[in-house]
């Protein structure tokens, strides 16, 4: 294809424009690292960019020595482990019923998970439900308000429902049960499908500051997001006395370079892996945006 | 002669019963594993719905749902005098109508000019770097536009105090004029490469015979997108806008409740945030069925929204959302 003078100046344009938009998305992230792994003191000083001044580990191992640090850390890889399980096989086996023509209940089962994605009885109510089931302020008030999801249902059973059906007939002449037939045959084959939805659930949970946030008020069952959420949202003298409770003597650290450092470790797990998902989370929306 | 006729009756009715729990026992596993879900959605999402009926009491925890007194429209009459509710709704309608005014046409936008980038290799860096801040929550967003645009040593403001375009650091975060344009940028920043990949879909879809054909025609690459690239996403982009407007009820619940504060109260508080104030600190019991009550008015509204809008979809392309 030839090229024209005009277009080669729109690639060299877009390009740049390109390459300053991912500049952009990705300084921020550069900026606050840069602060985390310099000294406290001297980075109140400004004027640090890119490279930190006063390298230092401090901060970090401030973080991983606190207890009540380590502990929101700990509650969040636990609801995020948890989470993933539990939702990926009771989505899969509710998605497996879905797909069975001659299941009398299947219609209804189709209707009673569509009807919540449009009506909702708005947060409130929700509250009061959770309390009336003695569901505040617990570890599984991170689980079991979210087993199902209904959209992932969907998302599964559309990848089911494309399954060879010849597989589980002959299985079923073997004289296999609906329990054989889906452990051993549908939920191998869906993987791809459940390894997409497992991301979208790890992620979710990873993610969540809202259920800890509004119906957690135990601190010690807060995630690593809600602990952040407190550090940037109070001012900054409560955050030097939980800070002062936690090291009582050498301040070298500041609520501020604790915090950056938080922001960084939070991310880093999502950082690591994003590019790994990102091909199942097109896949998912791409699905997802197909009629339901 | 009845009797025997009766017991042929009764006794085809015990095989009916026995076929159909025949066949329940045959399907056992399959009621074993949705029943559940049965229960879950049951637990909670329709005994919540259910829950609305508070809108209607004076709900008092106490006596629950059964015993609360009942007060028609009570409710409802006086949200809509409440300053904190009008304000909550006109901010709502403000932010999430900037939102698709602005976001719609700049994802787009995005999405033509990752579509235009020929080389392989730097258009899936630049796709996987825009993808970076949707997958982290917005309180570690909020954070780190906190501290970038912060008064207190933040790198917005000392850039623009060293070029001199500010005497003193400004306060952003606790600006009402600074802090809705905040929301949409970082909304833009956030969002942006996700929501274009549909788009980039869609574009990818279009027959590469109409580029060679125009190109040796002499059509330009402006051209190209206009005549080629932009009618070949008509349909996506209709859907698209239309899904989005009828969200124009949440105006981005995470965002507002993570990046607002009480300076910015008057022009961040949203129905969503509002919601949630009331819930943690109702005190009084009048509180809860207030609150309660502005969420069945945005639930109801949102429905309608959509139901609207799928109308309208369906008269653009005979597909509907549902």
């Amino acid at each position: 294809m030839q090229r024209s003078r005009g277009e080669k100046w729109f690639n060299v344009f877009n390009m740049l424009l390109m390459i300053a938009f991912s500049f952009l998305c990705l300084y921020p992230f550069i900026y606050i690292l840069a602060i985390s792994l310099n000294d406290a003191m001297d980075a109140q000083k400004g004027g640090i960019y890119m490279w930190p001044r006063m390298f230092t580990w401090n901060n970090y191992s401030i973080i991983f020595n606190d207890q009540n640090i380590f502990l929101a850390y700990t509650v969040t890889v636990a609801r995020v482990f948890v989470g993933v399980v539990t939702q990926v096989l009771l989505v899969a086996m509710f998605a497996y019923v879905l797909t069975k023509k001659n299941f009398p209940l299947r219609k209804f089962l189709n209707w009673w998970i569509v009807i919540p994605m449009f009506l909702s009885g708005g947060l409130i109510p929700f509250y009061i439900t959770l309390q009336q089931l003695h569901l505040l302020n617990s570890f599984w008030t991170y689980i079991i308000p979210g087993l199902y999801g209904a959209f992932n249902i969907m998302l599964v059973r559309t990848f089911m429902t494309e399954l060879p059906e010849a597989l589980e007939e002959s299985a079923k002449i073997d004289g296999a049960s609906d329990f054989r037939i889906f452990f051993s045959i549908i939920f191998p084959l869906s993987k791809p499908v459940l390894a997409t939805i497992a991301l979208f659930v790890g992620v979710g949970h990873w993610n969540d500051w809202f259920t800890g946030f509004t119906f957690i008020s135990n601190a010690d069952l807060w995630t690593a997001q809600n602990l952040l959420l407190f550090l940037i949202q109070s001012n900054e003298a409560s955050n030097l006395a939980v800070l002062s409770k936690m090291h009582n003597g050498t301040v070298t650290v500041t609520a501020e370079s604790i915090k950056m450092a938080m922001l960084i470790v939070t991310t880093a797990p999502i950082l690591c892996i994003y590019p790994f998902l990102q091909k199942y989370f097109v896949k998912g929306i791409m699905l997802g945006s197909l009629k339901g | 002669m009845t009797t025997l006729a009766g017991s042929q009756a009764k006794s085809k009715r015990q095989q009916l019963a026995g076929k159909i729990l025949h066949k329940i026992w045959d399907q056992r596993w399959l009621y074993v594993f949705t029943i559940p879900g049965i229960i879950f959605f049951l637990l909670f999402s329709y005994y919540p719905m259910f829950g609305i009926i508070m809108a209607f009491q004076d709900y008092n925890p106490v006596k629950g749902y059964s015993g609360s007194e009942f007060v028609g429209f009570d409710n409802f009459n006086t949200i809509f005098q409440l300053p904190d509710f009008n304000n909550a709704l006109r901010n709502t309608l403000i932010i999430s109508g900037l939102k698709l005014i602005i976001g719609f046409p700049a994802t787009i936008l995005f999405a033509l000019f990752i579509n235009e980038i020929h080389h392989t290799i730097f258009k899936r860096v630049v796709q996987t770097i825009s993808y970076l801040p949707y997958f982290i929550s917005w309180v570690i967003a909020a954070g780190l536009w906190y501290k970038m645009l912060s008064p207190d040593g933040g790198l917005i403001n000392e850039m623009l105090t060293k070029v001199g375009f500010l005497n003193e650091p400004y306060y952003f975060m606790g600006s009402t004029t600074a802090f809705v344009p905040i929301v949409l940028f970082t909304e833009l920043w956030k969002n942006i490469g996700f929501n274009a990949i549909i788009y980039l879909a869609a574009l990818s879809s279009i027959d590469p015979h109409l580029y060679e054909v125009s190109s040796i025609d002499g059509a330009s690459r402006v051209r190209q997108i206009w005549h080629i690239a932009l009618p070949g996403i008509r349909g996506t982009m209709v859907l698209l806008f239309i899904l989005s407007a009828s969200g124009l009820m949440s105006a981005g619940f995470d965002q507002l409740w993570t990046m607002g504060n009480l300076q910015v109260q008057e022009v961040g508080q949203i129905l969503d945030t509002l919601i949630l104030s009331y819930l943690r600190n109702s005190g009084g019991f009048m509180g809860l069925s207030l609150g309660a009550t502005m969420g069945v008015f945005q639930a109801t509204v949102g429905l309608i929204l959509f139901l609207v809008c799928n109308f309208v979809a369906k008269l653009f392309k005979q597909e509907s959302l549902i």
